[in-house]
Protein backbone atom coordinates (compact mmCIF):
# COMPACT_ATOMS: atom_id res chain seq x y z
CA UNK A 1 0.00 0.00 0.00
CA UNK A 2 1.16 3.64 -1.10
CA UNK A 3 1.32 6.68 0.78
CA UNK A 4 -0.06 10.15 0.04
CA UNK A 5 1.40 12.25 2.95
CA UNK A 6 1.52 15.65 3.67
CA UNK A 7 3.68 17.40 5.68
CA UNK A 8 3.59 18.40 9.43
CA UNK A 9 3.92 22.04 9.66
CA UNK A 10 7.25 23.07 8.45
CA UNK A 11 9.26 20.28 9.60
CA UNK A 12 12.24 19.33 6.92
CA UNK A 13 11.20 15.40 7.36
CA UNK A 14 8.23 12.89 7.46
CA UNK A 15 6.83 12.45 10.89
CA UNK A 16 6.86 9.17 12.34
CA UNK A 17 3.59 9.93 13.94
CA UNK A 18 1.85 10.20 10.35
CA UNK A 19 3.78 6.65 9.96
CA UNK A 20 2.68 5.16 12.93
CA UNK A 21 -1.04 6.70 12.36
CA UNK A 22 -1.17 5.01 8.42
CA UNK A 23 -0.65 1.90 10.01
CA UNK A 24 -3.11 1.40 12.87
CA UNK A 25 -5.78 3.47 10.34
CA UNK A 26 -5.23 1.35 7.16
CA UNK A 27 -3.85 -1.77 8.53
CA UNK A 28 -4.78 -2.83 11.63
CA UNK A 29 -8.07 -2.87 13.65
CA UNK A 30 -6.94 -4.15 16.99
CA UNK A 31 -2.84 -4.14 17.80
CA UNK A 32 -1.38 -5.47 20.38
CA UNK A 33 2.15 -6.27 21.70
CA UNK A 34 3.96 -3.12 19.00
CA UNK A 35 7.36 -2.35 17.87
CA UNK A 36 7.56 0.48 15.87
CA UNK A 37 10.92 1.41 15.05
CA UNK A 38 12.13 4.45 12.83
CA UNK A 39 15.66 4.13 11.00
CA UNK A 40 15.83 7.31 8.82
CA UNK A 41 14.56 10.80 7.76
CA UNK A 42 12.62 10.72 4.50
CA UNK A 43 10.48 13.73 2.88
CA UNK A 44 9.27 11.10 0.60
CA UNK A 45 5.83 8.92 0.29
CA UNK A 46 6.32 5.05 1.52
CA UNK A 47 5.31 1.67 0.29
CA UNK A 48 3.62 -0.45 3.34
CA UNK A 49 4.57 -4.37 2.55
CA UNK A 50 4.70 -7.03 4.69
CA UNK A 51 7.78 -8.45 2.00
CA UNK A 52 10.96 -8.03 3.95
CA UNK A 53 13.32 -5.72 1.80
CA UNK A 54 16.72 -6.80 0.94
CA UNK A 55 19.95 -6.41 3.07
CA UNK A 56 21.09 -3.26 0.93
CA UNK A 57 17.75 -1.56 1.67
CA UNK A 58 17.57 1.10 4.84
CA UNK A 59 13.97 1.26 5.55
CA UNK A 60 11.93 4.20 6.36
CA UNK A 61 10.73 2.06 10.08
CA UNK A 62 9.46 -0.90 10.59
CA UNK A 63 6.54 -2.48 12.38
CA UNK A 64 5.59 -5.55 14.45
CA UNK A 65 3.06 -6.69 16.17
CA UNK A 66 1.23 -10.07 17.28
CA UNK A 67 0.14 -10.10 13.48
CA UNK A 68 2.79 -9.88 12.05
CA UNK A 69 5.74 -7.24 10.29
CA UNK A 70 4.97 -3.91 7.93
CA UNK A 71 8.27 -2.66 6.27
CA UNK A 72 7.93 0.88 5.15
CA UNK A 73 10.15 1.59 2.23
CA UNK A 74 10.99 5.31 0.85
CA UNK A 75 9.40 5.70 -2.54
CA UNK A 76 10.87 7.99 -5.36
CA UNK A 77 8.01 10.82 -4.73
CA UNK A 78 8.78 13.82 -2.84
CA UNK A 79 5.72 14.81 -0.30
CA UNK A 80 4.69 18.35 -1.49
CA UNK A 81 1.59 18.85 0.39
CA UNK A 82 1.73 20.36 3.82
CA UNK A 83 -0.82 20.92 7.18
CA UNK A 84 -1.13 22.83 9.80
CA UNK A 85 -0.05 21.08 12.86
CA UNK A 86 -1.19 22.91 15.87
CA UNK A 87 1.32 21.24 18.56
CA UNK A 88 1.18 23.75 21.35
CA UNK A 89 -2.88 22.75 21.81
CA UNK A 90 -1.82 19.57 22.73
CA UNK A 91 1.27 20.62 25.24
CA UNK A 92 -1.36 23.63 26.64
CA UNK A 93 -4.06 20.42 27.13
CA UNK A 94 -1.40 18.63 29.06
CA UNK A 95 -0.43 18.70 32.75
CA UNK A 96 3.14 18.67 33.36
CA UNK A 97 4.62 17.51 36.89
CA UNK A 98 8.15 16.75 37.18
CA UNK A 99 9.45 13.93 35.18
CA UNK A 100 5.27 12.99 34.36
CA UNK A 101 2.76 14.50 31.77
CA UNK A 102 -0.66 13.66 32.14
CA UNK A 103 -1.98 13.50 28.91
CA UNK A 104 -6.47 14.08 28.49
CA UNK A 105 -8.06 11.60 26.83
CA UNK A 106 -8.87 13.65 24.05
CA UNK A 107 -8.01 16.89 22.30
CA UNK A 108 -9.11 17.88 20.07
CA UNK A 109 -8.66 15.64 16.95
CA UNK A 110 -5.38 14.24 18.02
CA UNK A 111 -4.51 11.04 18.16
CA UNK A 112 -2.73 8.81 20.40
CA UNK A 113 0.50 8.83 19.17
CA UNK A 114 0.32 12.76 18.13
CA UNK A 115 -0.43 13.32 21.77
CA UNK A 116 2.58 11.02 23.19
CA UNK A 117 4.79 12.20 20.70
CA UNK A 118 4.07 16.32 22.08
CA UNK A 119 3.91 15.80 25.69
CA UNK A 120 7.27 13.84 25.97
CA UNK A 121 8.98 16.13 22.85
CA UNK A 122 7.72 19.17 25.46
CA UNK A 123 9.22 17.33 28.84
CA UNK A 124 12.57 16.61 26.77
CA UNK A 125 12.69 20.46 25.37
CA UNK A 126 11.77 22.04 28.92
CA UNK A 127 14.48 19.47 30.91
CA UNK A 128 17.28 20.71 27.82
CA UNK A 129 16.07 24.45 28.05
CA UNK A 130 18.76 26.40 26.20
CA UNK A 131 19.94 23.43 24.16
CA UNK A 132 19.97 23.45 20.09
CA UNK A 133 18.92 19.97 20.04
CA UNK A 134 15.54 18.22 18.25
CA UNK A 135 13.94 15.51 20.03
CA UNK A 136 12.85 13.18 17.43
CA UNK A 137 10.59 9.77 17.76
CA UNK A 138 12.41 6.85 17.06
CA UNK A 139 10.65 3.93 18.58
CA UNK A 140 7.50 2.75 20.43
CA UNK A 141 7.02 -0.67 22.35
CA UNK A 142 3.46 -0.88 23.47
CA UNK A 143 1.11 -3.46 24.77
CA UNK A 144 -1.91 -1.64 23.58
CA UNK A 145 -3.02 2.10 22.54
CA UNK A 146 -4.73 3.37 26.09
CA UNK A 147 -8.60 3.55 25.81
CA UNK A 148 -8.27 6.76 27.37
CA UNK A 149 -6.11 9.30 29.17
CA UNK A 150 -2.15 8.32 30.17
CA UNK A 151 1.09 9.64 31.25
CA UNK A 152 4.31 9.94 30.04
CA UNK A 153 7.15 9.27 32.46
CA UNK A 154 10.24 10.44 31.65
CA UNK A 155 13.06 7.15 32.89
CA UNK A 156 16.36 7.78 31.66
CA UNK A 157 19.06 8.72 28.91
CA UNK A 158 20.62 6.29 26.87
CA UNK A 159 23.79 5.94 25.10
CA UNK A 160 23.97 7.86 21.79
CA UNK A 161 21.23 10.84 22.14
CA UNK A 162 18.61 7.87 23.07
CA UNK A 163 15.88 9.02 25.85
CA UNK A 164 13.32 6.69 27.10
CA UNK A 165 10.23 7.10 28.76
CA UNK A 166 7.08 5.26 30.19
CA UNK A 167 3.97 4.97 28.70
CA UNK A 168 1.09 4.47 31.56
CA UNK A 169 -2.55 4.46 32.45
CA UNK A 170 -4.78 3.18 35.28
CA UNK A 171 -4.05 -0.47 34.24
CA UNK A 172 -0.61 0.05 34.84
CA UNK A 173 2.55 0.53 32.45
CA UNK A 174 2.13 0.29 28.73
CA UNK A 175 5.19 0.41 27.22
CA UNK A 176 7.62 2.55 26.53
CA UNK A 177 8.91 5.05 23.74
CA UNK A 178 12.19 6.50 22.76
CA UNK A 179 13.27 9.70 21.42
CA UNK A 180 16.99 10.70 20.14
CA UNK A 181 18.21 14.24 20.34
CA UNK A 182 19.84 15.24 16.44
CA UNK B 1 25.69 -10.31 39.90
CA UNK B 2 25.74 -12.17 36.62
CA UNK B 3 28.86 -14.11 35.15
CA UNK B 4 30.93 -13.34 32.37
CA UNK B 5 29.00 -16.82 30.72
CA UNK B 6 25.62 -15.67 31.63
CA UNK B 7 26.61 -12.34 30.08
CA UNK B 8 27.78 -13.37 27.34
CA UNK B 9 25.38 -15.58 26.46
CA UNK B 10 22.94 -12.73 27.19
CA UNK B 11 24.71 -10.27 24.66
CA UNK B 12 24.76 -13.09 22.01
CA UNK B 13 20.83 -13.59 22.56
CA UNK B 14 20.30 -9.74 22.55
CA UNK B 15 21.84 -9.21 19.19
CA UNK B 16 20.11 -12.32 17.57
CA UNK B 17 16.79 -10.66 18.89
CA UNK B 18 17.70 -7.16 17.73
CA UNK B 19 18.81 -8.78 14.27
CA UNK B 20 16.23 -11.08 13.94
CA UNK B 21 18.90 -13.93 13.07
CA UNK B 22 19.03 -17.49 14.82
CA UNK B 23 22.97 -17.33 14.23
CA UNK B 24 25.42 -15.46 15.08
CA UNK B 25 29.10 -16.08 16.26
CA UNK B 26 30.89 -12.70 18.10
CA UNK B 27 34.22 -12.65 19.36
CA UNK B 28 34.33 -11.48 22.92
CA UNK B 29 36.85 -8.59 21.46
CA UNK B 30 34.94 -8.19 18.75
CA UNK B 31 33.21 -5.13 18.18
CA UNK B 32 29.20 -5.03 17.93
CA UNK B 33 29.39 -2.76 14.87
CA UNK B 34 31.07 -5.75 12.83
CA UNK B 35 27.69 -7.40 13.11
CA UNK B 36 25.76 -5.04 12.01
CA UNK B 37 24.69 -2.88 14.85
CA UNK B 38 24.10 0.61 14.63
CA UNK B 39 23.12 3.66 17.22
CA UNK B 40 19.60 2.42 17.61
CA UNK B 41 20.26 -1.58 17.46
CA UNK B 42 22.94 -0.24 20.51
CA UNK B 43 20.57 1.06 22.36
CA UNK B 44 17.64 -2.17 21.97
CA UNK B 45 20.97 -4.14 22.84
CA UNK B 46 20.94 -2.54 26.37
CA UNK B 47 17.41 -3.14 26.57
CA UNK B 48 17.64 -6.53 25.24
CA UNK B 49 20.66 -7.57 28.27
CA UNK B 50 18.61 -5.66 31.06
CA UNK B 51 15.30 -8.08 30.65
CA UNK B 52 17.04 -11.35 29.89
CA UNK B 53 19.59 -11.18 32.94
CA UNK B 54 16.87 -8.84 34.79
CA UNK B 55 18.98 -6.14 35.89
CA UNK B 56 18.51 -2.13 35.50
CA UNK B 57 21.73 -0.84 33.84
CA UNK B 58 20.28 2.96 34.46
CA UNK B 59 21.36 5.55 32.45
CA UNK B 60 24.03 3.54 30.34
CA UNK B 61 25.86 4.56 27.04
CA UNK B 62 26.99 1.75 25.28
CA UNK B 63 29.69 4.37 24.01
CA UNK B 64 33.40 2.86 24.94
CA UNK B 65 31.65 -0.81 25.55
CA UNK B 66 31.10 -2.21 22.20
CA UNK B 67 32.46 -5.31 22.62
CA UNK B 68 31.46 -8.15 25.00
CA UNK B 69 34.65 -7.58 26.67
CA UNK B 70 34.12 -3.72 27.47
CA UNK B 71 30.31 -4.11 27.92
CA UNK B 72 30.61 -6.59 30.20
CA UNK B 73 32.80 -4.66 32.64
CA UNK B 74 30.98 -1.65 32.23
CA UNK B 75 27.86 -3.24 33.15
CA UNK B 76 29.20 -4.65 36.27
CA UNK B 77 29.94 -1.06 37.34
CA UNK B 78 26.49 -0.01 36.17
CA UNK B 79 24.77 -2.65 38.70
CA UNK B 80 27.07 -1.92 41.29
CA UNK B 81 26.14 1.75 41.20
CA UNK B 82 22.17 0.76 40.93
CA UNK B 83 22.61 -1.39 43.84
Amino acid sequence: MKSDFAIKGQRDYLSGSIVFDFIMDRLRRDPHDMDMVFYKKTLNNCLFTSETPGPDTVPVARYRDRDGTVHVLELPETITRRVDYPEERMVTACRFEGLEAHVPAVIDHFSFIEKLVAAYKQMLQTMHAGEKHKFIFVQLKLKQIPAGGFTVRHERKLGNGFFQAAVLDDSGRLGTVFFNEW
Amino acid sequence: MFSKDQFRDAVIEGIKRVRDVSELKLRDDESFSDVGLDSLDGMNLVLEVETILGINLGEFDLKGANTIDTFYEKAKEAVAKQS
